[in-house]
C-alpha cells in the first residue's frame, strides 16, 4: 500500500470511528430525551388526575399519544455499542435480554394504544392513565440503572 | 532456628485460640431476653412485615405471591454469593422457632442453632427494633403458608466462607442497642426515624462500606456503589445538593407510596422491589419517615 493511500485509509476509519462514536452519543441522548419526555407527560396526567391541575381533553390525549410514540421508538434506540456512555442509566440487562426487553415496550404501546380510544373526560382518563402507567416500575426495576 | 519454629508454632495456636474465643456466638448473645407482655398484634406485624422489606428478598423470585417465604433469590456481593433462606413457617424455615429464636435471629445475628448469620442479612439494622413489634411481626409471619425447600448453600470466597469469623466483624460493629426516641423531637419525627433505622434499614443500601463491609459513619445515607455489584450506584439520600437537597417531605412521601421521583422518574432496579413494600404501608407512616428522611445530616454523596 502506498503511503498516501495508508493515510487515506486511516483518516476514513479515524472519521468513521468518530462518526460511529458520535451517533451513539446521539441515540444516548435521543432515549434520554425520550423518557424525559415521559416523565414530562406523566407529571401532567398525574396533575390532572389528582385535581392539581384542571382536566383538559387535548392534553390528556398527548399524554398517552407521547406514550405510545415513545413505546415505538424507544425499542430500536438501544443498538450495540451505547451499552455505555452519555451517562446512560440504560442496564446491561437489556442487551442480555433484547428480546424481553422489546417485547416489553410493545406490550406496553398495544396496551396504552387500547385504552387511549376511551378517553372522554376525566374519569375516563384516570382509568386509562392507571393502566398506562402501571408498567413504569417493573420495567425499570430489570432494565434502569442509577449511576448517580 | 528450632526455637524460632516452636515459638511460631505458639503464636499461631495462641492466634487461632483467640480466634476461636472471640467468635464463640454466645460472646454476641445477650442474657435473657425481656419478652413483651401481651396478645400479639398481627395488623401491626403486617405493618413491619412491609416497612421491612421481608419479601423483597425472601419471598420465592419470579412468581407473584410475596407471601411465599421459601427463599432461594440469589445476592451477589463483592464476598460471592449469599442464597436466601426460606423464613416460611415450615421445618425447612422458621416453623417450630421460638419468640426467643426469632429476637435472637433479628437482633444477635445468630441462627437457634447458635451459628452467626452473615450481615447480608440486616440484622444491624434489625436490632434496633422492639421487643414487641418482633413479637407482632413473628406471628405475622408464622401465619403464612408454610412452604418446603432448604436453600442452597452460600457460594463465598475464603477467608468469608468462615462463618465463624463474623463473631469478630459483630464485636466491632454489631452494637446491640434497641431504638431509643429523641424526647427533643416530635412523635412522627421519632416514629420515622424507627422505621427508617430499624425495620427499614434504609442505610444498609444507601450508604458506602468500608473494607469489612461495614457502613462507614460518615457516609451514612450519603450513598454508596450498588452492594449487588454491576455500575449502579444508590444515590445520596441525605438533603444535600448532591443528594435530595432540593426535595420536599411530600416528595419523600410520594416515592414511597408511588415509586415517582419529584421529576416523575419511577424508580428502578432493587427500589421498585422496596416501594412494593412500602406503598402498602399506611400515610401516617409514611409521612413519618419521609419526614425523618429530610432531617438528616445533609452529607456530600460518598465517592465512588
Amino acid at each position: 500500500m502506498e503511503p498516501a493511500l495508508k493515510l487515506r485509509t486511516l483518516l476514513a476509519a479515524t472519521a468513521l470511528a468518530a462518526f460511529a462514536t458520535a451517533a451513539q452519543a446521539d441515540v444516548i441522548a435521543e432515549r434520554k430525551d425520550i423518557m424525559d419526555g415521559v416523565g414530562n407527560a406523566t407529571r401532567t396526567g398525574t396533575q390532572m388526575v389528582r385535581g392539581q391541575a384542571p382536566f383538559d381533553l387535548e392534553q390528556a390525549r398527548n399524554v398517552l399519544a407521547t406514550y405510545v410514540n415513545a413505546a415505538q421508538v424507544m425499542p430500536s434506540l438501544f443498538p450495540p455499542g451505547t451499552e455505555t456512555g452519555g451517562e446512560t442509566s440504560a442496564a446491561p440487562s437489556i442487551w442480555e435480554n433484547k428480546a424481553d426487553f422489546e417485547q416489553k415496550f410493545e406490550a406496553w404501546g398495544a396496551e396504552v394504544s387500547a385504552v387511549s380510544g376511551s378517553v372522554q373526560d376525566l374519569e375516563s382518563f384516570t382509568a386509562s392513565f392507571g393502566t398506562a402507567t402501571g408498567s413504569c416500575r417493573d420495567c425499570h426495576e430489570e432494565y434502569r440503572v442509577r449511576t448517580n | 532456628m528450632r526455637r524460632a519454629i516452636v515459638l511460631l508454632a505458639v503464636l499461631v495456636i495462641l492466634a487461632g485460640a483467640g480466634f476461636w474465643a472471640l467468635t464463640i456466638p454466645a460472646l454476641t448473645r445477650s442474657g435473657a431476653i425481656a419478652m413483651p407482655a401481651g396478645e400479639a398484634d398481627l395488623a401491626n406485624g403486617e405493618v413491619l412485615f412491609n416497612a421491612g422489606g421481608c419479601a423483597s428478598c425472601h419471598a420465592v423470585p419470579d412468581q407473584d405471591d410475596r407471601l411465599n417465604l421459601a427463599g432461594g433469590l440469589a445476592l451477589s456481593s463483592p464476598y460471592g454469593t449469599f442464597h436466601v433462606p426460606n423464613i416460611s413457617p415450615h421445618a425447612d424455615g422458621i416453623g417450630g422457632w421460638s419468640l426467643d429464636d426469632f429476637i435472637r435471629a433479628m437482633r444477635e445475628g445468630v441462627s437457634p442453632e447458635g451459628l452467626h448469620y452473615y450481615p447480608s442479612f440486616p440484622y444491624t439494622s434489625y436490632q434496633r427494633m422492639s421487643a414487641a413489634d418482633l413479637r407482632d411481626l413473628f406471628a405475622f409471619i408464622n401465619g403464612l403458608q408454610p412452604v418446603a425447600g432448604v436453600g442452597r448453600r452460600h457460594e463465598l470466597a475464603f477467608p468469608y466462607n468462615l462463618r465463624r469469623g463474623i463473631g469478630l466483624w459483630k464485636l466491632v460493629y454489631l452494637d446491640g442497642e434497641e431504638f431509643t426516641p429523641d424526647p427533643t423531637r416530635s412523635e412522627s419525627w421519632n416514629r420515622g426515624a424507627y422505621l427508617v433505622e430499624g425495620p427499614g434499614h434504609c442505610a444498609e443500601c444507601h450508604s458506602a462500606r468500608n473494607f469489612a463491609g461495614a457502613i462507614v459513619p460518615e457516609y451514612r445515607y450519603a450513598g454508596g456503589p450498588n452492594p449487588e455489584g454491576g455500575r449502579g450506584f444508590v444515590p445520596n439520600i441525605t438533603p444535600h445538593e448532591t443528594g435530595i437537597g432540593d426535595w420536599v417531605e411530600a416528595d419523600v412521601a410520594e416515592l414511597l407510596m408511588s415509586g415517582f421521583t419529584p421529576d416523575f422518574d419511577s424508580v428502578g432496579g432493587t427500589m421498585a422491589a422496596v416501594v412494593r413494600n412500602t406503598e402498602r404501608l399506611p400515610q401516617p407512616d409514611i409521612e413519618a419517615m419521609a419526614e425523618y428522611v429530610m432531617s438528616l445530616p445533609p452529607r456530600e454523596r460518598s465517592p465512588r
